[in-house]
């Protein structure tokens, strides 16, 4: 199972949509993707997912055609924010939702999910932020 | 006051296309993929361009450890074809996208004569 770059970052963001459009808690709630024109909401809960290559490194010798694997690696960061005065309730659910997504997963194209970990950040401007990140690696033959 | 606005504008003005966004993605099966809709709703007019100490302080912004100066943009009212443009996201000027980041009307009371855009590239 090897993955280009496309394919992953549509791995990676498939299973974010699945999940965050399968649950009844945040199905309603805008995610917002990265490079998509437009702006974040001003009020109520949203999300906002980020992919960060972060590093490549070859992981095979090269065979007879010299075709070679390559692994990369990063961090997928899907910021949750919510109306601050909640007790955390719907900041907790949402950063269940997204670290359920990728919590021991592995995408058909052998996108690897690791270290997933909920990150409260807290109270900024109109808004309390909870991020939940996910080291990943997937492989690239070329 | 608004025909000598507009009056101005077309003498010094060049073209620019302002743009709503649409929300429409392209694949609703990968909205990370872009929008099919975009622009949703543009107008096509001419604009001033003025620096900063034309219309307000002078201000200069730090972002990513370089400096960038405020730019603004005068659109006429009258040219807005209906639209309230306070609520658009982007000015197209000869290839340079423009973000909208800051929209004022200025006129009395309910009155448009002219939009005022702060933009950033």
């Amino acid at each position: 199972m090897t993955a280009t770059i496309a394919q992953a970052r549509d791995d990676m963001l498939g299973v974010l949509k699945t999940a965050w459009e399968a649950s009844a808690i945040s199905q309603a709630l805008p995610m917002l993707y990265p490079d998509v024109a437009g702006d974040p909401p001003t009020e109520g809960a949203w999300g906002r997912a980020t992919i960060l290559h972060t590093g490549s490194a070859q992981a095979s010798l090269a065979n007879h055609a010299g075709v070679r694997r390559f692994r990369r690696t990063g961090v997928v960061v899907v910021q949750l924010f919510t109306t601050p005065g909640g007790g955390q309730v719907l900041s907790d659910d949402l950063a269940a939702v997204v670290k359920n997504a990728y919590e021991g997963i592995t995408t058909t194209n052998g996108v690897v999910f690791l270290n997933v970990t909920p990150r409260d950040i807290g109270q900024s401007g109109g808004f309390y932020q909870v991020n939940v990140q996910a080291d990943f690696e997937y492989d690239e033959v070329r | 006051m608004a025909a000598m606005a507009k009056r101005l504008i077309d003498a010094n003005g060049r073209t620019v296309t302002v743009v709503k966004n649409g929300t429409t993605p392209q694949n609703s099966e990968q909205p990370w993929r872009g929008l099919a809709d975009y622009p949703a709703v543009s107008v096509t007019g001419l604009a001033a361009f003025v620096p900063g100490s034309s219309v307000a302080t002078w201000r200069v912004t730090l972002r990513d450890n370089i400096k960038f100066g405020a730019n603004y943009a005068l659109f006429p009212a009258s040219d807005d074809a209906g639209n309230q443009l306070e609520f658009f996201d982007e000015i197209l000027d000869n290839g340079v996208r423009w973000k909208i980041v800051n929209a004022e009307i200025i006129g009395p009371t309910t009155v448009r004569l002219l939009y005022l855009f702060e933009v950033a590239r």
